[in-house]
């Protein structure tokens, strides 16, 4: 696997890890390598790791899931694992793995919205305030 | 689909070991879930192999019972130096935490029949089963 | 081996020269045979289908045999055979006949054929037995093969309608943005819950729902296998980011889940689905408020008089009643 490279973007503070292949070994760890050298490089706050094309998690891979978080944390950076699937999920509760210390979420969008101060965007509390101000308009025009 | 014989050698064999046996369930016609349960098995126990005992092999079979049942049978063996405790090794877990522990309890979960034979000195053969549904 | 195996191939030779020179006649005879045994379902294929049936098995009879060369009924000569045989067994298989009606269809051909064959051998009773028994062996192979692929087709046909039937029991809806519900009803038993475990959390990527609201309100009993299916659903939700809510949790599954050791702080329970709605609300940062509430918020938010938010409040309120009137009127006629 040493030709795939796993790319490691960064969108605002948070560095984004879309894993597209299935991973052997060495590339599992040179990955959790590169994304703690790429936290204390930018000083990232959160990590985004995609799963949403990975059909096989094991025990290896989810202890490094595991490592990664604590070990971000470690460097006040939050991790979130996205879109598992239901698949890998099953087989996961099977295992007996509980992903300790990692914050799983549905999609990227959830994922944005768990990790939204460190991505500069809007929050929900202007969400809110305009949703009000809209029903405001319509209240006035009536 | 006759039987195949996958050697594990070293840490990539894993992964090819894994693909295989995705590769041939779902050409066996088992559903995505079991085929994600087999290539997780796979990775699992192949991986002991390579930790344990450095290098060994995976034999695939297809399997029929006489009631018209249709299988994968996976058999991994090595010339290792073998489970001194199974009882034991059948109940360590992850729960144990770091990394310790074979991780055999998990991989019986994800079949429908598991058998485990060992001689210290001499090596290990796991043997499991998963039934298409 | 070789001795047997020329002896074999005169065995059926007569019996070819029969289907080849008596064609027509012998196609007769088979299907007044069949009518006239009031076996035949007249309603379930018509006449000329059967005719055409008939027609074809003849002919690829004798092909087969003669290019089977004393062959059984195994060997390729037969692959043509064999796969319109398996062709009409399942199509009376969907159409409702019994196996035995199946199997009789073919094993009749004895019926018509060998009085004929007896009249062309007169004479050479050695030859007539010989032929006789092959062509019999052949004819019960056949018709175990039509027995079997019946078999195997209603099986078939049943397996199907269980699984349409599984999934139109449990159908998962969506209540609201990022809510889904999944109505559980009648006895689970191990498959069905492993497949509305798998169907559930499909929906849940599919929909991108974070919350699921399972009602087992419909649910009688639980036992061990069915309870840890449904923890198993819970945690793989849990994995995947999102979470679940049980509702409809009667006194008696709730007794049976304390005494199976089920740990319920683990998994958020509602008596009633419509709990589980509102807490699912609740959740994603929505709230159900009147229509007066809302306008009095708004009014206050924007800046609007005490008078205004008052008239606003009216005109919400007859806006509803509009629209109940609407229904109502529409439900008269």
């Amino acid at each position: 696997m040493e030709g795939s490279r796993i790319p490691i973007l960064k969108v605002g503070r948070v560095l984004i890890v879309p894993i597209q292949v299935d991973m052997d070994d060495q590339t599992v760890m040179h990955l959790q390598e590169r994304i703690l050298s790429e936290l204390e490089r930018t000083g990232a706050r959160g990590v985004l790791i995609d799963i949403s094309l990975l059909e096989m998690v094991d025990s290896f891979i989810g202890r490094v899931l595991s490592d990664i978080a604590a070990m971000a944390r470690i460097m006040d950076a939050r991790t979130v694992v996205v879109g598992m699937q239901p698949a890998v999920a099953i087989t996961l509760v099977e295992l007996g793995l509980e992903l300790k210390g990692v914050d799983t979420v549905l999609n990227v969008d959830e994922g944005i919205r768990l990790l939204r101060g460190e991505f500069d965007i809007a929050d929900e509390d202007e969400e809110s305030d305009r949703e009000i101000a809209g029903i405001g308009e319509q209240i006035n025009r009536a | 689909m006759g039987s195949r014989s996958i050697a594990l050698e070293n840490e990539h064999d894993i992964i090819v070991a894994r693909s295989e046996v995705r590769l041939m369930a779902a050409s066996l016609g088992f559903r995505m879930i079991d085929q994600t349960r087999l290539a997780t098995v796979t990775s699992e126990l192949a991986r002991n192999v390579i930790k344990y005992a450095g290098r060994g092999r995976l034999i695939a079979q297809p399997t029929d019972v006489p009631d018209g049942r249709a299988g994968l049978r996976l058999i991994f063996e090595d010339k290792g130096p073998g489970i001194k405790n199974i009882d034991d090794a059948m109940r360590d877990g992850f729960t144990t935490g770091r990394g310790l522990g074979k991780g055999l309890p998990g991989s019986r979960r994800l079949v429908d029949e598991f058998r485990i034979e060992s001689e210290v000195g001499h090596g290990t053969r796991v043997t499991i089963v998963r039934w298409k549904t | 081996m070789v001795a047997e195996n020329t002896a074999q191939t005169q065995d059926t030779s007569h019996v070819v020269n029969l289907l080849v020179k008596r064609h027509d006649e012998i196609i007769n005879l088979w299907i007044k045979d069949r009518l006239e045994s009031g076996e035949f379902r007249d309603e379930l294929i018509p006449k000329k289908e059967l005719r055409r049936q008939s027609q074809q098995i003849i002919d690829m009879l004798a092909r087969s045999l003669k290019d089977s060369e004393g062959a059984d009924f195994d060997s390729a000569s037969f692959d043509e055979m064999r796969s319109f045989l398996n062709e009409i067994s399942h199509a009376r298989a969907v159409k409702g006949y019994t196996p035995l009606e199946n199997a009789t269809y073919i094993l009749s051909l004895r019926n018509t054929l060998l009085p004929l064959l007896a009249e062309e051998l007169e004479g050479n009773a050695e030859a007539l037995v010989r032929e006789m028994m092959t062509f019999t062996k052949l004819l019960d192979k056949m018709g175990l093969v039509m027995v079997e692929n019946y078999i195997r087709s209603r099986e078939e046909i049943i397996r199907q309608q269980r699984e349409d039937m599984m999934e139109l029991s449990t159908p998962v809806i969506k209540v609201w943005d990022k809510i889904l519900t999944m109505p559980i009803i009648g006895t689970l038993d191990s498959r069905r819950a492993q497949l509305m475990m798998e169907a559930l959390l499909q929906k849940i990527v599919e929909s991108g729902s974070t919350i699921a609201i399972l009602d087992i309100t419909g649910v009688k009993t639980m036992d061990t296998l069915v309870a840890n299916h449904l923890i198993k659903t819970v945690t793989a939700a849990r994995l995947m980011g999102a979470r679940c809510i049980l509702t409809g949790v009667s006194p008696a599954i709730a007794q049976t889940m304390v005494q199976l050791g089920i740990d319920l702080t683990q998994i958020t329970t509602r008596a009633q689905m419509a709990d589980g709605i509102k807490l699912a609300l609740e959740m994603v940062g929505r709230a159900v408020v009147s229509a007066k509430a809302l306008s009095q918020i708004s009014s206050a938010a924007s800046g609007i008089g005490k008078t205004s938010s008052e008239k606003i409040a009216t005109k919400f309120a007859a806006q509803g009643a509009a629209i109940t009137d609407n229904n109502n009127q529409r439900e008269i006629k």
